[in-house]
């Protein structure tokens, strides 16, 4: 089939990629606007099928002028702010002779009743909700791993759409059982409930670290002994620095306010969002009570600014949170990531309490303090005996939870973890 | 030259203007305001004045152009432009405590140039707060574990109290948004009721606490200060950093402050040449600060400096606060109007009676001249009001049928919900409307203590009963604000500020001290460990007093 695809998210370039791959002739028409078309931050593999595609001509990037007329599948994958531009292209089509229905398949998260805005521009197609729920760092792998598919269908050409999306689908998801077909509001609705879901297991667990640190509890056995449980599981039962990230925040704020504006007093997710973002200065109340509320003219070293591994991404991250933090009391920060320096720099510019470091080892160089932001594979296994040597005070903050307390503290560390004693 | 004006006034009884003040009362008395409004209908124009944004009414007052002439005149032979002049200066002109009262100092612009090294003290201690109030804002300041301060309570009393918190409350529609949501709180009551019922809504991780004193002795506030403190260290520990982080001081006493364990950065000062009871324009304000924001308190400052200029350079007859004055003067030693009431038509006002209370009361309620003889006169009236709204269900009718001569000043905004801020804006529409019933009132009420059955159509008055009927002739000022905002409010305060000066001067009082309230701090002192058992022997005291101490130390079963 060809395939038209509208919008610079992930999603869009999975999808984009993917539908290539097993294929079809995909016409990847990223925006008009720059200000909707940010930096797509993709990680290798996503690149490597992307460019192949091109090279092999099954992807075509292309302008919204040049699209011609005969294509059988619009998709539209935009970021959540970028509503307005969706508006415009759907009205740019509803004024080309083409012949309907079409297939039209949002995967933007606008919200409840996001997709029946762009619907009602374009009422004589047949219109489906493919929730985005492509995780950053392990992209194409997050979409095609999935056990079933969230699909929300409008009663009005459900049997043509149903058929249509099967087919799209079936190489991913070959079982009739792997779809879950409901209306589109339903399917929005599910979309933001399980972005809820998991940020409020995080916060869960965020709120019981702090409870077993003062009890003297380990927060790793309980994690361990959470996971082993089959009705839980162990996905996202990491206590840490919180949770961060574009569109995971915003499907929570947009669930928060949905739930809020419905009049039922509901008020778990802003308890959840409020844990989190005290979550991510966590490392710096450890910090103050070790130093006993003075960190004027300390040096504090931080590992990791994405908000998450393999991403180069700092969108909501604690680093930010912690920054500010830090900043407030004078103190100046040497940091270092694999990939979100040049993020960071766009965004702060130069200031002489912000020193960037291209090497780990160079960032902890007479440091009060080590904090670990971001669980790269790199900072797993550092070299203890020279961070001993250049940190002016051996102290490891580990905000994600990935040393071994014993192991650090045998290595003449003072070590804080997030609910480990 | 004015080194001496302390000595050179003179009783204001011999002078020739209050003599024929005299003469023209008794005229005066036997008028209605009715008449007065006959005899010159355009009075409006010819009693009222206009500055910036704020507008003084005082035709509904009993007075007519001899007697404004005359009340002048005994302003000038009381030498006022020339105390105007001392006030404006550093001398020591609150001549029982060897002070200065610079208060208006506290309000110079930092470019001043007049009194450049004043100004420039002032303005550091102000960018200190400032800088505090932007930490706590920007959510990083922070208690002893690290969390941020989300609860700020102002522990202080009389002049550490009221003036910021009449102000804080009156300015809630300018509050402004902080990176997380602020409670700013107020305790001041010796017997620790408001404390307790705060403290416990409170978590000691997030409440920092403001030590408001200016001798930082006063024992209400040091007494809700060691509660406060008890009650952190309960829950966080003793240590040396629990008061760094959540304590702030105000004094003119760093040496105190740091003795109590206030850490020099969190030490904010004031000087010995600022009243109490003017206190509220110096560090003093950080509850208004906060709640208002930086940019808000220097709009607040800036409404008081207009007024300072204003009470400078205007002359007598058209300068507010000196009419303000003169005409409470008029009412109080020449029409015999014993008290005077505060009504607001805003509810935002709440506080403001109180506050002038103060202001008034402790100033100007002295019976002892500069020259050390006793005044043969009446000073400073009883000051009482409340917001006029609620007043009207409560004293209005012994204002509108009682057998006691009272005078009113009505404060008002003209424009109220028209801001678009984020307080009200969702309800807008409707409190504007309210807005206007209360203005309605407003003037409903002046007008008919004013001219009383005069103001009902003549038919209905014709047929009521005397106990329907109203006298009138209760004399009333109205004072209109464009709104109620930083920079209105500012100007408000320092009018009553600078009034109540110039009563001082026409009174020939020292308005700056207050040897009435020290005393009895002292036999307080003297009686607490009778009440502690650690002193037996009561039998120096009076009867009565004995009597009393026995049941409160339940010795007593009569």
């Amino acid at each position: 089939m060809k395939i038209a695809v509208f919008g610079a998210t992930l999603q869009a370039a999975v999808m984009s990629a993917l539908w290539a791959e097993t294929g079809h002739q995909v016409y990847w028409c990223q925006g008009l606007e720059e200000t909707c078309a940010p930096g797509l931050t993709l990680d290798t593999q996503l690149l490597e099928l992307l460019s192949r595609q091109k090279h092999l001509g099954n992807l075509k990037e292309t302008s919204l002028s040049s699209l011609k007329e005969d294509i059988d599948v619009y998709f539209f994958g935009f970021n959540p702010s970028c509503f307005q531009e969706a508006l415009d292209i759907v009205q740019h089509l509803s004024r080309q002779p083409i012949i309907h229905p079409k297939l039209m398949i949002n995967g933007s998260t606008f919200g409840l009743k996001g997709t029946a805005s762009l619907q009602k521009i374009l009422a004589k197609d047949a219109w489906v909700y493919l929730p985005d729920m492509i995780q950053e760092g392990k992209s194409a792998e997050s979409f095609t791993h999935s056990r079933e598919v969230v699909i929300g269908i409008d009663e009005k050409y459900y049997d043509f759409a149903q058929i249509q999306t099967r087919e799209l689908l079936r190489p991913f998801f070959p079982l009739s059982q792997q779809y879950l077909f409901m209306p589109i509001l339903d399917a929005e609705f599910t979309k933001l409930s399980i972005s809820g879901m998991l940020a409020t297991r995080i916060s869960y667990m965020n709120d019981l670290a702090q409870v077993a640190e003062k009890l003297h509890i380990d927060i790793e056995n309980v994690r361990l002994g959470l996971g082993a449980d089959s009705r839980i599981g162990s996905s996202y039962l990491q206590p840490g620095v919180g949770f961060g990230g574009d569109n995971f925040s915003r499907d929570i704020l947009t669930l928060s306010e949905t739930m809020s504006s419905s009049g039922t007093n509901s008020r778990l997710l802003q308890q959840v969002w409020e844990i989190n973002e005290q979550q991510k200065e966590i490392l710096f109340r450890k910090l103050w009570n070790y130093y006993c509320c003075d960190l004027q003219g300390k040096t504090v070293a931080i590992w990791g600014a994405a908000f998450k591994e393999n991403t180069s991404s700092t969108i909501n991250s604690p680093v930010h949170t912690m920054l500010e933090a830090l900043w407030a009391q004078q103190v100046t920060v040497k940091l270092h990531d694999p990939a979100a320096l040049p993020d960071l720099e766009n965004y702060y510019g130069k200031r002489e309490d912000l020193i960037l470091c291209r090497n780990p080892y160079e960032a902890v160089q007479d440091a009060h303090a080590l904090c670990l932001m971001t669980a790269w594979k790199a900072y797993w296994s550092p070299d203890y005996s020279r961070l001993k040597q250049l940190m002016a005070h051996p102290m490891i903050l580990d905000g994600r939870n990935i040393y071994d307390p014993a192991y650090v503290r045998a290595q003449g560390f003072a070590y804080e973890g997030v609910g480990r004693i | 030259m004015n080194q001496n004006i302390q000595q050179t006034s003179e009783f204001p009884k011999n002078m020739p203007a209050y003599q024929k003040l005299e003469q023209l009362a008794e005229a005066l008395k036997a008028q209605h305001l009715n008449d007065l409004f006959k005899n010159e209908p355009d009075r409006f124009n010819d009693y009222s004045i206009h500055i910036e944004q704020l507008t003084f009414d005082y035709s509904k007052h009993r007075v007519n152009q001899d007697v404004m002439e005359q009340l002048v005149a005994l302003a000038e032979q009381q030498k006022l432009p020339e105390w105007i002049h001392a006030l404006f200066s550093e001398q020591e002109i609150n001549y029982t405590e060897q002070r200065a009262a610079m208060h208006w100092a506290l309000r110079l612009p930092e470019n001043e140039v007049k009194h450049a090294d004043l100004a420039a003290q002032v303005h550091e201690q102000l960018q200190r707060m400032y800088g505090l109030v932007e930490k706590i804002h920007a959510g990083q300041f922070r208690g002893a574990t690290g969390e941020v301060i989300r609860d700020v309570v102002n522990i202080g009393v009389g002049g550490s109290d009221l003036g910021p918190l009449m102000t804080s409350y009156a300015l809630g529609d300018f509050k402004v948004q902080s990176r997380r949501s602020l409670g700013v709180h107020f305790v001041s009551t010796i017997d620790g009721s408001q404390l307790s019922d705060l403290l416990h809504q409170l978590r000691p991780e997030t409440t920092l606490f403001i030590i408001s004193s200016k001798s930082f002795s006063t024992i209400d506030t040091l007494s809700n200060a060691q509660t406060a403190r008890q009650w952190l260290e309960k829950e966080l520990g003793q240590h040396p950093h629990i008061l760094k982080s959540h304590f702030i001081g105000v004094s003119t006493k760093p040496e105190k402050m740091t003795e109590w364990g206030i850490v020099p950065e969190n030490q904010l000062l004031l000087w010995e040449w600022v009243g109490g009871r003017y206190s509220l324009w110096s560090c003093i304000g950080l509850p208004i600060a906060l709640t208002i924001g930086i940019e808000g308190f220097k709009q607040f400052l800036g409404g008081a400096y207009t007024v300072d200029r204003h009470f400078q350079e205007a002359p007598l007859h058209k300068n507010i606060p000196v009419l303000m004055a003169l005409l409470g003067v008029w009412n109080s030693n020449f029409l015999e109007i014993q008290t005077h009431a505060i009504l607001p038509y805003d509810g935002r006002l709440k506080y403001f009676a109180s506050y002038l209370q103060q202001l008034e009361m402790e100033s100007n309620g002295k019976s002892v001249q500069r020259n050390s003889e006793r005044v043969n006169y009446n000073t400073c009236p009883i000051i009482w009001g409340e917001v006029g709204p609620n007043a009207q269900h409560a004293f209005y009718q012994l204002l509108h049928q009682g057998t006691q001569a009272v005078s009113c000043d009505f404060i008002a905004p003209v424009k109220r919900y028209n801001a678009n801020q984020f307080t009200y804006i969702q309800n807008a529409e409707a409190l504007v409307e309210q807005h206007h019933l209360a203005l309605s009132n407003c003037l409903a009420q002046s007008r008919l203590l004013a001219f009383g059955n005069a103001a009902l159509n003549q038919e209905e008055s014709a047929q009521l009963p005397i106990y329907k009927q109203y006298e009138g002739n209760q004399p009333s000022s109205t004072l209109l604000l464009q709104e109620l905002n930083p920079f209105s409010l500012g100007m408000l305060i320092a009018l009553y500020e600078h009034k109540v000066f110039v009563q001082s001067v026409i009174w020939n009082i020292n308005p700056f001290d207050q040897w009435g309230v020290e005393k009895g701090k002292q036999i307080a002192n003297e009686l607490l460990p009778i009440l502690n058992r650690q002193q037996e022997n009561i039998s120096q005291l009076d009867a009565s007093t004995q009597g009393l101490i026995k049941v409160l130390l339940g010795q007593y079963y009569g």
